[in-house]
């Protein structure tokens, strides 16, 4: 997991140089040399100076300008980042316009003066770039840019931009064959982190396959194996060990959750918050810095691939870990235990933090929050800033799920107060960028805010955590619904529409037997100007309706975008089947006959199936595990497709009422009607569909069409069937909590009681039904059809008698009939009902 | 809504045709506030204004370039709407849209090619199809021209609509680099550009990135310490401990720990945790696991064993605030009840609120925060007061009341429990802030509240009431309904009157109005009242014209009142109103709409009412009124000729018997309904006369079995208890054989009728 840190501390070396003649490559290979030793123990200023000797020998190769500008930002303590990444993609385009030029012209020159060996961290995967160097010579073509690249990647990873890291180093992927072990290893694992940041299941899974075949360490479920070398692993790793690769993968885990408890069930997909690994990246980083010295030992394990053992362990700890996380991603907890306590085996006596973090985060997914608790409790020290907002982040999200969201408040609170107090080191270093999770942690927050019913402050957050998560629908969602929320609790005014119409004011006028009742209709007066703009003076967010009909359509655009996707990419990429066998048997010495054909034919799974496999009585079990990986990332796939829909009937049914409440009828009837048209849409949003496309053909003077959609419930002794029943709100909860469910059967239900907090968002069945009778009734009575609209205003009146519509309904059939008595009489009835004294004076005239 | 349309459209034809330089302003400011009607005004107008310029066309010489320029800044401003799509579409619905339209529209109205798109985006959502097409064309083209020479865009709204649109068709997704790279050269001015991070293409959002990268950890950091702050604002230690449960108070250090996450502790907060142990006193989840490892996490040593609470601990939660607020002012504590979620409910919840307040304070419990005013969450205020006013006194007591009823006097020696009472009702700030929260919503509560002192002390109520008034009277209306009759029979009850009639005028007559519409005998005991009292006249004076020509005419026969002159008096000064009013009692008599006995004495008045009116028929200047009322004297003389030689037969025809006989017949008749007569007495009074030799009580049997058969029509309309008297009576008579023949024929014929409607009619009663 510590791909990335690597890159932090790493210092990529892209090595030295290699000259032509013999005699500048001696001087040259001996500079190179020099810095590599300078870098590794942290001189970096001596490192520059050599390095600027050997530019001065050999102008113009990218290689040295890499170095130097590699070692210039350690130097100067990782400042700006931005500046490095200029630097770095000039090299990139240097090397690549040199490559161009000469050719073809490959050199196989041992790079023997890598220098840096940075002060990565003990574990194995440590700087890969690093390692390239030093890197038992292994072919290098001078004018390679993938250092360069990773590197590149290594910073918009640490910066949070994944996707443009993605977009970086998705190509060197696949073109991984030529590029050096280290380097490749190191590629591989940041693409891995990089891709469960992002929950892509499928692409993760085939890495993880493909890593396995190519660095493939037998499987962890050798026993004997696995823990003689482990033992040996002990000896010489024990440093290496105390680097907390702590990944907490909770967080993300939680966000999801927090979702859930938020009205729509979509929680799940906000899981997104790839949080997680984040976290454990910066941890681990920032040790590095501070304890590279002491790791040296550690750093040897690259150039040493020679003893493969102990690469093995290490590496087999980390895969074992990366499948859990997978599988996690995946909620495929069952088999996600299982390998979890593998992974607890292999890394026996080594640090065991980032395990209990992911075992931690398995029993969270499992709902055993008091586990998880101590769990997390005993996964590390909380001393340093960066791991204790992690781990206060993890607690928040816990009490978040256990529902107690202003227990949670605390936590998260506590946790964005660490990750400022880390943002006031200044100057800011690239650490810092990547250490500083508060952009995740605001998205939690949000979530939090937005269940304790605060809207304001949880749009602050979700605009701020909008910079990680602009490409996840569920965050516009999230903002939409604050905007929504607001606009509820009266906090902001709806733009034509009377925005209170949770009572009804009646304002008495004159006196004695002149005295009259007045009921105001609500037309407003108010004009809505220029000036209400989305945004106030300072910049921050004002929530308005326009803000939620923009979020919405970004969410629509976002999820039609994944869907279209999805569609075209049908096929997992399988570009580098190919390569990936051969690379697979030419390094997985030990593991004989890979049936490439299979390779081709079968999906990436195979990989780790076959590595498993070597242990000849374990074959079958290999293949058990292959189908079980295939089948969560299908069952995977499906939940992500559930959950997409079930978006998507959110994202309509709020587009809908959002473009009513603006007055703007045509589009809300088109909105609504999609959603009606929606496959498996849920009885709740069908019936939301036909109401809110009925009142835009009221609006749009078509009464009749209307009529259809409201008909549709009703029976024909002129009465309303409920619309929806409590059923379809399990099948919501179930949704949410299924895979749970799997896993320990009823006990996690029995556990989470406080989620169903989203039902009261949404009207109960017999709420529903008063509705439709009550639209019934209006649309009876503005047809002239006061018997029939009596019927029903009685009936929708005995299902939800403190209705305002419905009590104004009723008054105005009473009234149509000439009773006003009784008009009177349910207007001091009804409990929404205000009495004022006018402020309106009537002239004599009227 | 044709009304609405027909009559702005015309409005707004105005407007334009009368449009010069001077009031060009006013014009326009007034067309912009029509588009604030909602859509329909909105799609008028524009209707309106599109035809004004089509009109306008056709004589181009005289084009006025004022019209112009305010038609296309009412355009602009509907553009400018959210809902600009929808007005839009259908404004233009009924034109003819071409591009070659759309192109000449937005040149006569100086539109940029920004409002352009905007015009041309509303319109990809019209109906109409071809509409639609075109309007997508027209996009199109402003779209390239705004790529060809960038221009501003008036928001980030719109941009996103842009791309959104391009992305959305394959064939136009070519343009949307191009917009891009436009984007990337034109500056808007909105701020809210975050909207847009998802649609932008990578290379724009990466330079956005970068520059914002730079100023991130500048002003970021205020920023978040800005949202750090907030946070901290918002966590609610109320909440936090109802999450937590009642472990919180499991000991004095423990609750200290999380009073202390948000300090300092105010009053409000304390009033907010009151609040919330009161309504959470049961129920909550034991789980002391929640809490312990809460402690836990944050750091403080918590044995995991702690005890299990069933409710809080308030001598802990107390003694805790007292230690880190010792100068908690415990009145503004409960002035500061008034907050969103506070809500007692029930009565355990009130007393434990009662509890933890006496432990916290020795004073006595400051009444003016319950009810001095209405407060902002007026349930909560209710829920409170519900409770309060039931507890007994050790528990809640309004004793120390500043205003109090003082009501010695006028119900002296009255039944008035209250010594074992918490004196509630006798508080007038109380029942001043019920009748308010009866008119703020919550008639319904009130007065199940009310039902207690109803019940036990309702005269006490009313007095108390008649001290409020506010702005519907709604309860105290309900309340002297229901307690004034009660009154008025009470023996006492002439002292209360007068107290009403001192304190609260207005009161008191509607009351009495209200009565005067139901049975005689109030009327009878009111008149009586009055006259004890020295107030008739003035009350005669003072309520509307139909219950005081009933008033008067009950009066006159007990020759308290000279009709004739009142009727006289009153036409004198009230002229056609007053002659109206005579009218429709009149009307009322003879259609035979009163409903009770009394009926048959306002019959016996009209012959004066008519005399007087003919009378005076010179005050009247509406002949119509005139008129009606002739027509009306013939109706009525030919139903009842008795009347005919006004008023003052004392023939002793079968059909009408003299005055006194009736007046005397229908004495009886009240006495009975009003109690005071049982029925045996009444058979055996009704069986003399029959025998009796003496002719004026035989003709007062007559008149009786009369009035009794006659009234058999009204039967269903007699309230329960008047109706069973007279179906007891009704079968007596029968049973006594006090009626014969013909007589007997026309009572079975009524039972027989009886039985014949459906069984749940009120008739049936009477067998």
């Amino acid at each position: 997991m510590d791909s990335r840190d690597s890159l932090s501390s790493t210092p990529l070396n892209r090595d030295g140089p290699s000259g032509d003649d013999d005699g500048v490559l001696s001087v040259t290979a001996a500079l190179a040399k020099d810095a590599a030793l300078y870098f590794q123990s942290k001189k970096f200023a001596e490192c520059v100076e050599v390095l600027n000797q050997l530019k001065q020998k050999k102008e113009d190769d990218p290689k040295v300008l890499h170095n130097i500008a590699i070692a210039e930002y350690f130097r100067d303590g990782c400042l700006d980042p931005k500046k490095l990444l200029e630097v770095l993609k000039n090299v990139k385009k240097r090397s690549e316009e040199l490559a161009h030029a000469s050719g073809e012209q490959v050199e196989c020159f041992g790079n023997v003066g890598n220098k840096g060996i940075p002060g990565s961290k003990g574990s194995v995967g440590l700087s890969h770039q690093i390692s390239t160097n030093s890197g038992s010579t292994i072919y290098m073509d001078e004018f390679d840019t993938s250092v360069a690249t990773l590197n590149i990647a290594v910073i918009w990873f640490h910066l949070h931009e994944y996707a443009k890291a993605l977009s970086v180093l998705e190509p060197l992927y696949q073109n991984i064959e030529p590029i050096d072990e280290a380097t490749a290893l190191h590629a591989c694992l940041l693409l891995l982190d990089i891709l469960l940041a992002c929950n892509d299941a499928s692409k993760s899974a085939d890495v993880l396959s493909y890593l396995e075949k190519a660095f493939g360490v037998g499987s962890v479920c050798q026993g004997d194996n696995a823990s003689m070398a482990t033992q040996q692993s002990t000896n010489l790793f024990a440093k290496s060990a105390s680097v907390p690769s702590s990944s907490l993968a909770m967080d993300v885990s939680n966000s999801d959750l927090a979702a859930n408890a938020s009205e729509n069930p979509l929680s799940r997909t906000l899981s997104e918050d790839p949080l997680d690994e984040m976290f454990s990246t910066l941890d681990i980083s920032g040790q590095n810095l501070s304890r590279s010295a002491s790791h040296s030992s550690a750093k040897d394990a690259p150039r040493t691939l020679v003893d493969r053992s102990i690469f093995g362990v290490d590496l087999k700890l980390k895969l074992q870990l990366y499948k859990v996380r997978f599988l996690l991603l995946t909620r495929n907890l069952k088999l996600a235990k299982r390998e979890v306590k593998l992974a607890m085996n292999v890394g026996r006596g080594r640090d065991s933090s980032m395990a209990l973090l992911l075992k931690a985060q398995l029993e969270y997914a499992r709902g055993n929050h008091r586990k998880a608790i101590k769990l997390l409790m005993a996964s590390g020290n909380r001393t340093e800033a960066g791991i204790s907002s992690m781990f206060n982040n993890n607690l928040g999200c816990i009490y978040y799920q256990l529902g107690k969201y202003h227990a949670s408040a605390v936590f998260f609170s506590k946790a964005l107060g660490n990750c400022s107090s880390l943002q006031k080191d200044k100057p800011l270093k690239l650490l810092t960028f990547s250490q500083d999770k508060s952009l995740l942690m605001t998205y939690n927050c949000g979530l939090q805010y937005l269940a304790c019913g605060k809207p304001i402050l949880a749009a602050r957050c979700f605009q701020k955590a909008v910079s990680v998560f602009y490409k996840r629908p569920l965050l516009w969602l999230r903002l939409a619904e604050c905007c929504l929320m607001a606009l509820e609790k009266g906090l902001i005014k709806a733009s034509g529409a009377p925005s209170d119409r949770s009572e009804v004011r009646v304002n008495i006028i004159g006196k004695g037997k002149w005295r009259q009742l007045i009921i105001e209709d609500g037309v407003s007066s108010g004009l809505v100007g220029k000036d209400d703009l989305n945004f106030g003076s300072d910049g921050q967010p004002k929530l308005s309706l326009p803000l939620a009909r923009q979020c919405l359509c970004n969410a629509l655009h976002l999820l039609n975008c994944s869907e279209l996707n999805n569609l075209k990419s049908g096929l997992p990429a399988s570009l580098e089947e190919n390569e990936s066998s051969e690379v697979v048997s030419s390094k997985n010495s030990n593991q004989r006959n890979l049936p490439t054909i299979d390779l081709n034919a079968s999906t990436l799974f195979v990989g780790l199936g076959q590595v498993n496999s070597n242990g000849d009585a374990k074959v079958q079990k290999g293949g058990l595990i292959q189908e079980t990986i295939q089948n969560s990332i299908s069952y995977y796939e499906e939940i992500c497709g559930r959950e997409n829909q079930m978006i998507k009937q959110a994202l309509l049914a709020d587009l809908a009422y959002v473009e009513l409440e603006l007055e703007n009828p045509l589009k809300a009837l088109t909105v609504a009607i999609s959603l009606l048209e929606l496959p498996d849409c849920s009885r709740i949003y069908v019936f939301l569909g036909h109401v809110y496309a009925a009142e835009a053909l009221c609006l749009l003077n078509k009464p009749k069409e209307a009529a259809e959609h409201l008909l549709i419930y009703l029976s024909a002794d002129n009465n309303v069937e409920l619309p929806f029943g409590q059923e379809d709100f399990e099948q919501w909860r179930v949704e949410n909590t299924d895979d749970c469910e799997e896993v320990n059967g009823g006990s996690v239900a029995a556990k989470n009681p406080p989620e169903n907090q989203h039902d009261f968002m949404f009207l109960k069945p017999e709420e529903a039904c008063g509705t439709l009778y009550a639209n019934l009734a209006a649309m009876s009575a503005i047809q002239g059809e006061l018997e029939r609209a009596h019927h029903f205003v009685m009936q929708a009146l005995s299902l939800v008698p403190n209705s305002p519509e419905a009590t104004m309904t009723a008054i105005y059939v009473d009234l149509m009939h000439g009773k006003s008595q009784e008009a009177l009489a349910k207007l001091k009835q009804c409990s929404h009902v205000r009495f004022l004294l006018s402020s309106l004076q009537l002239n004599k005239s009227s | 809504m044709l009304n609405l349309s027909s009559t702005l459209s015309g409005h707004v034809r105005f407007l334009l045709q009368s449009l010069n330089e001077a009031n060009a302003d006013s014009v326009r400011r007034e067309l912009s506030q029509f588009l604030g009607f909602g859509i329909e005004g909105s799609i008028v107008v524009l209707q309106t204004c599109l035809d004004y310029l089509n009109l306008d066309k056709a004589e181009a010489d005289l084009k006025n370039s004022q019209v112009e320029a305010v038609i296309a800044s009412t355009f602009r401003y509907a553009l400018e709407k959210p809902n600009s799509c929808t007005v839009l579409c259908q404004s233009l619905g009924s034109a003819d849209i071409s591009e070659d339209f759309l192109e000449n529209f937005s040149k006569v109205l100086h539109l940029s090619v920004s409002e352009k798109i905007g015009i041309g985006l509303a319109l990809c959502e019209s109906e109409n199809l071809e509409a639609r097409t075109c309007g997508k064309k027209f996009c199109v083209a402003q779209i390239e021209e705004l790529n060809a020479s960038p221009d501003s865009v008036d928001s980030y709204e719109r941009i996103q609509n842009i791309i959104l649109f391009l992305q959305c068709s394959e064939d136009l997704s070519k343009h949307v680099d191009s917009f891009m790279q436009m984007l990337s050269l034109v500056q808007v001015k909105d701020v809210a550009q975050f909207v847009l991070t998802p649609i932008l293409s990578d290379e724009l959002r990466e330079t956005n990135f970068l520059r914002d990268m730079d100023l991130f950890h500048e002003s970021a950091g205020n920023d978040f310490d800005a949202i750090l702050a907030e946070m901290e604002k918002e966590m609610s230690v109320v909440d936090i401990m109802r999450e937590l449960g009642y472990g919180c108070t499991v000991d004095v250090s423990h609750c200290k720990e999380i009073l202390s996450l948000c300090l300092p502790l105010t009053e409000m907060t304390i009033a907010r945790i009151l609040g919330m142990i009161a309504c959470t006193h049961s129920g909550l989840e034991e789980n002391s696991n929640i809490f312990s490892s809460f402690s836990m996490a944050l750091g403080c040593n918590t044995s995991s064993d702690l005890p299990l609470l069933s409710s809080w601990n308030i001598d802990v939660l107390i003694r805790t605030i007292k230690q880190l607020a010792p100068a908690t002012d415990w009145v503004r504590v409960v002035e500061n009840l008034d907050h969103e979620g506070f809500y007692i409910p029930n009565e355990a919840a009130f007393s434990l609120f009662m509890s933890a307040y006496r432990y916290a304070c020795q004073e006595p419990f400051p009444l003016h925060a319950i009810c001095g005013s209405l407060w902002n969450n007026t349930e909560g205020q209710l829920s409170f007061l519900k409770y309060a006013v039931l507890s007994p006194p050790e528990v809640f007591t309004f004793v120390h009341s500043g205003r109090q009823l003082v009501y010695i006097d006028a119900v002296h020696g009255h039944k008035l429990q209250l010594e074992d009472a918490n004196l509630a009702w006798l508080c007038l700030d109380l029942l001043e802030v019920l009748c308010k929260l009866a008119e703020s919503g919550h008639a319904r509560a009130v007065k199940l509240m009310l039902e207690y002192p109803l019940k036990h002390c309702p005269e006490v109520l009313l007095l108390g009431m008649a001290h409020v008034n506010t702005s519907y009277n709604l309860l105290q209306h309900d309340v002297t309904s229901i307690v004034l009759p009660m009154i008025i029979k009470n023996s006492v009850g002439a002292g209360m009157i007068l107290y009403l009639w001192q304190v609260n005028q207005n009161l008191l007559l509607r009351g009495l109005v209200e009565l005067l519409k139901s049975e005689q005998d109030n009327i009878t005991r009111i008149v009586e009242i009055c006259l004890e009292l020295k107030i008739l006249s003035t009350v005669l004076e003072m309520i509307p014209f139909p219950s005081s020509i009933r008033l008067a005419i009950i009066a006159s026969r007990k020759e308290l009142v000279d009709l004739e002159k009142w009727l006289n008096d009153n036409l004198y000064m009230y002229k056609d109103i007053f002659f109206e009013e005579c009218l429709k009692f009149l009307k009322g008599i003879q259609s035979g709409r009163s409903q009770d006995f009394s009926a048959k004495l306002f019959h016996h008045s009209s012959a004066v009412f008519f005399k007087v009116l003919k009378d005076q028929t010179g005050l009247i200047s509406s002949t119509q009124l005139i008129e009606e009322m002739e027509k009306l004297q013939a109706t009525i003389m030919d139903s009842n000729p008795k009347l005919q030689n006004g008023g003052t037969t004392e023939s002793s025809s079968s059909d009408g018997y003299g005055d006194d006989i009736e007046a005397e017949a229908n004495s009886y008749f009240h006495q009975m309904f009003s109690g005071q007569l049982t029925i045996d007495a009444m058979v055996q009074m009704l069986a003399r006369f029959k025998e009796s030799s003496v002719k004026r009580e035989q003709l007062i049997f007559e008149c009786m079995i009369a009035n009794l058969f006659e009234e058999y029509r009204f039967f269903p309309k007699y309230p329960d208890r008047q109706l069973k008297i007279a179906a007891v009576l009704f079968g007596s008579v029968i049973k006594h054989q006090l009626v014969t023949h013909l007589t007997l024929g026309i009572a079975l014929r009524g039972v027989l009728d009886a039985l014949r409607k459906p069984a749940d009619s009120k008739v049936c009663i009477i067998i």
